[in-house]
């Protein structure tokens, strides 16, 4: 048999995906693992004695103010960390302070340009692996990724209200369903141990991978019947269908039982700082009825909604660290823009396989870290 | 195509004024957090934690990290606007509570529609967002 070598139409792309996108991923990949290793190596005694350490100074601090408070005796003094006695026998991290976020800004970016390309969130892809492959605890990185999934979302909102992809009548009833329930995932998230969260993150990462796999969306789902609860909320809608300038009429079913499922949403959404577009999709699309695009867009307005419940409650007991969300919310967001413009060029199914197969890796690797092994 | 179905093919007016509110409004905030992030970065403003604190901080918990760093919890940041880190917050706050504003006006739209119950849902969405909002659930830490 004859070797064809002579270059192939789609050569070019592959290519330029190797070298610009998988090479600079697998660099970055290798730049952090070191600081993932000696994470993964700090002694839990240290770590308990840092802790207590932290909590005997935080009852010693004078007191903070509060808004509804009158008394404003703000102790604006610069930190004295009560870590730093703990962080003798603890893993040292020789970086200068800006390395993290620096690394962070570049990762984030091929993060956005992949993910936009493999047709999933940043945010589901996020939380997994900075928190498997940078030194932040998963209280942050679960902070910056609500932040990464809603500024993606704020984004992209007004685009898709205007073009009617994104229909407010189908996302009020699931929105308020699904923030409602990232409230009580957030509580839930920061109240739990951190490895039982860890192990439960994995197994989500794990899940969700599976479902990346075996889910076929449908472009235009059969729903001959709306039901009660659909036709009294008024989902349904008409929109107009860009490349072939159809008029497409829509509505849903099975309503109820789509609710239901965005009270686990919402739940999952503000546990682990993910955002929620790889199960609003399916709900909307397969569960209920919407066309895929309606459900994509959707599914990315109501991200803005569900990720707000939840990341307030991050923000307001402080697991948000702005040195390192600003540069993942950058990076993240320009990829995005990138990763629109390489659409066209690149394969989108082998990216998504890749993706997916980064999925497994990570959430085995937060499953397997859960679990101390 | 029927007058009708051209005008349902349109984004209704409420849902045009939630997209320029959200897109003028997340336009702002993006702004305002890359300011605030550049004065933060370039020591212009002086950290509540200085920067070379950051690394060994970051490892810990949300709890050691506000205890440290002496970082009081809900709106209690306000009083320490004037940091370099804290004042990053006002970008943050604002973008996320940007769907509450889009949402206060969504509710005041529906409500002159006389969509009731579109309305009514506008105005739980509301309650639970400032809910969220407000500081006052907090959960045990870890």
């Amino acid at each position: 048999m004859a070797f064809d070598f002579q270059r192939t139409p789609n050569s070019g792309a592959v290519n330029f995906v190797v070298k610009f996108i998988l090479l600079p991923m697998a660099l970055c990949l290798w730049l952090v693992c070191p600081a993932s290793a000696q994470a993964d190596k700090a002694p839990a005694p240290t770590a308990a004695a840092v802790t207590a350490q932290a909590e005997n100074a935080a009852q010693q601090a004078p007191a903070m103010l509060t808004v509804a408070s009158a008394d404003t005796s703000v102790q604006a003094a610069p930190a004295a960390p009560a870590v730093s006695q703990g962080d003798d026998a603890a893993a040292i991290d020789n970086h200068p302070w800006w390395y993290w976020p620096v690394a962070l800004l570049f990762f984030c970016f091929i993060l956005g340009v992949i993910a936009v390309m493999a047709g999933v969130g940043g945010g589901v892809l996020f939380v997994p692996l900075v928190s498997g492959f940078f030194p932040f605890h998963l209280d942050f990185v679960r902070g910056a990724g609500l932040l990464v999934a809603l500024a993606g979302a704020l984004a992209a909102g007004p685009g898709l209200l205007r073009r009617n992809f994104a229909n407010l009548r189908l996302a009020l009833p699931v929105a308020l369903i699904a923030s409602a329930c990232a409230i009580v995932g957030a509580m839930l998230g920061l109240a739990l141990p951190t490895n039982i969260i860890q192990t439960c993150l994995g197994a989500t990462i794990l899940g969700i991978a599976v479902l990346l796999l075996l889910s076929k969306n449908s472009v235009r789902p059969v729903v001959t019947t709306q039901d009660a609860l659909g036709m009294a909320l008024g989902m349904n809608g008409v929109f107009l269908e860009p490349s072939t300038g159809e008029v497409v009429e829509w509505k849903t079913h099975r309503t109820l039982a789509g609710l239901l499922l965005f009270i686990a949403i919402g739940i999952m959404a503000g546990m682990f700082g993910l955002g929620a577009g790889w199960a609003n999709v399916p709900v909307l699309n397969l569960l209920m009825g919407a066309p895929l695009k309606v459900a994509v867009g959707t599914s990315k307005f109501l991200l803005s909604i569900t990720d707000t419940s939840a990341a307030w409650v991050y923000l307001n007991q402080g697991c948000v660290i702005p040195l390192m969300a600003v540069p993942s919310i950058v990076g993240l967001m320009l990829g995005s823009v990138v990763g629109v413009r390489l659409l066209a060029k690149a394969k989108p199914k082998f990216i998504r396989y890749m993706v997916i197969g980064v999925l497994f890796f990570s959430g085995a690797k937060a499953l397997m870290k859960g679990l101390g092994w | 195509m029927t007058t009708d179905l051209k005008n349902d093919i349109k984004a209704s007016p409420a849902q045009l004024r939630y997209a320029d509110t959200l897109f003028y409004g997340a336009l702002l905030g993006f702004v305002a957090m890359l300011v605030t992030y550049a004065l933060y970065v370039f020591g212009v403003l002086t950290p509540q934690i200085p920067l070379d604190e950051m690394p060994r901080l970051w490892t810990h918990s949300a709890a050691s990290y506000r205890a440290a760093g002496h970082i009081p919890q809900g709106w209690g940041w306000l009083a320490l606007v004037g940091k370099g880190d804290i004042c990053n917050f006002i970008g943050i706050a604002f973008l996320a509570a940007l769907t509450i504003f889009c949402f206060v006006q969504l509710a005041i739209g529906l409500a002159r529609q006389k969509q009731w119950v579109m309305m009514i849902i506008a105005v739980l969405e509301v309650l639970v967002l400032s809910l969220a909002a407000s500081g006052v659930l907090v959960a045990g830490a870890h």
